[in-house]
């Protein structure tokens, strides 16, 4: 009968396949919390008539 | 030109051109279907209660404490800004408190403030903000500073005199092309401004930040002492005021006290009469003497008052009227 070489546990390349997912998503998520910080932030302004200005029409 | 649509904001020299949606140099104001409109009216991002001293301000209701605001952004872009993260940022990117005047008048009064600065960032960019908010203080007896770099058109400063009290006015250096490559502004309008100040009969302040290679010439001080001097009069106080390292110029390191001293100095032989030097803790160096006797009249250790010998508004030992709001 052939002999299973593989060992157990994680193999380098599978660590560093999961290293990347979790950058990947970390990077996908910390992008999503600044949009969505910059979208609630858009509607925490407030758009009051200015003065000292000309129209160029 | 006709543009339809566009709007050109008119508060500060830069007079940016605004085409729909598009906002000016400072990020606060935009053009909003045709109409210019502020962002941060009511929205301050910082408010607190400081030591009047810290503004800084010596000559203004000394060991006062004032109530202290400011929005995002400024029309100015300095290299060395101290306050960048909320200076150079859209509103929208800071947390912003919804604090109407009213309210902010309302708070003053509460938390025994005799004044409020519009500070931190640039107040000339909260123009709506701070004039409204100044005129309801007027009314119930809190004064109003403004602590500035002074690019601002003269129109609007004419009108925000009426309701402002005292100025502190960050004069960066004495050379357009410092402004123009440092800051991203004008000495020309700055200069302007502290005269108009003085002209409507508003207690002015000027500070001026010693950036360790890029504006501490002797001679450059030399000049702008003497322009202060000759158009402004001995009795205004001058601030000679300590860099730290801060936002595009961390290479630098912060301004040697022995700079600072011979700054003062330079000021002192000048002719100036109130020279004090900031951010840095030098033996004397706060401290207000009297121009005729040289006796001391206030005493200051950091940000506090010690020993006061004025008596409305004058030298308790030889009587000589002293340049200030002191009541």
């Amino acid at each position: 009968m052939k002999e299973n070489k593989r060992e157990k546990g994680i193999t380098r390349r599978g660590f560093l396949g999961l290293m990347g997912m979790i950058g990947f998503w970390f990077g996908f998520l910390v992008k999503f919390i600044k949009n969505f910080k910059s979208t609630i932030g858009s509607f925490l302004v407030s758009h009051h008539p200015a003065q000292f200005y000309r129209k160029l029409d | 030109m006709s543009k339809p649509g566009y709007v050109q904001c008119q508060l500060c020299p830069k007079g940016c051109v605004l085409a729909p949606s598009e906002r000016g140099n400072c990020r606060v104001r935009i053009n909003y279907n045709g109409e210019l409109v502020t962002l941060v009216y009511g929205k301050p991002c910082a408010v607190h209660i400081d030591p009047i001293e810290k503004k800084p301000m010596f000559h203004f209701l000394p060991g006062t404490r004032s109530f202290s605001l400011a929005t995002a952004g400024c029309n100015l872009h300095c290299k060395f800004c101290q306050n960048w993260e909320i200076s150079q940022v859209n509103p929208e990117a800071t947390d912003n408190q919804d604090l109407p005047p009213e309210k902010v008048v309302e708070l003053a009064l509460q938390t025994g403030c005799q004044s409020i600065a519009y500070t931190y960032s640039e107040p000339i960019i909260f123009y709506e903000y701070t004039y409204d908010t100044s005129l309801i203080a007027k009314n119930a007896g809190v004064k109003n500073i403004l602590v500035t770099a002074g690019f601002i058109n003269e129109a609007p400063l004419r009108k925000l005199c009426q309701v402002i009290d005292g100025a502190n006015i960050d004069l960066k250096a004495f050379s357009d092309d410092y402004y123009r490559e440092v800051c991203g502004g004008q000495l020309e309008p700055i200069l302007k401004c502290i005269k108009l100040l003085v002209e409507l009969g508003v207690m002015v302040e000027i500070t001026h930040l010693i950036v360790p290679t890029l504006n501490d010439d002797p001679e450059m001080i030399k000049r702008m002492c003497e322009w202060i001097l000759n158009n402004l009069g001995p009795e205004y106080p001058f601030h000679f005021s300590r860099f730290y390292p801060q936002y595009q110029l961390r290479s630098l390191p912060p301004t040697p006290s022995e700079t600072l001293i011979k700054a003062r100095e330079i000021a002192l032989r000048q002719g100036l009469y109130y020279v004090y030097i900031g951010n840095v803790r030098l033996e004397g160096a706060e401290n207000t003497y009297c121009p005729s006797c040289k006796k001391l009249l206030i005493e200051r250790i950091g940000y506090r008052v010690g020993e006061v010998n004025l008596k409305a508004g004058a030298c308790k030992f030889c009587g000589a009227k002293i340049k200030g709001v002191w009541s």
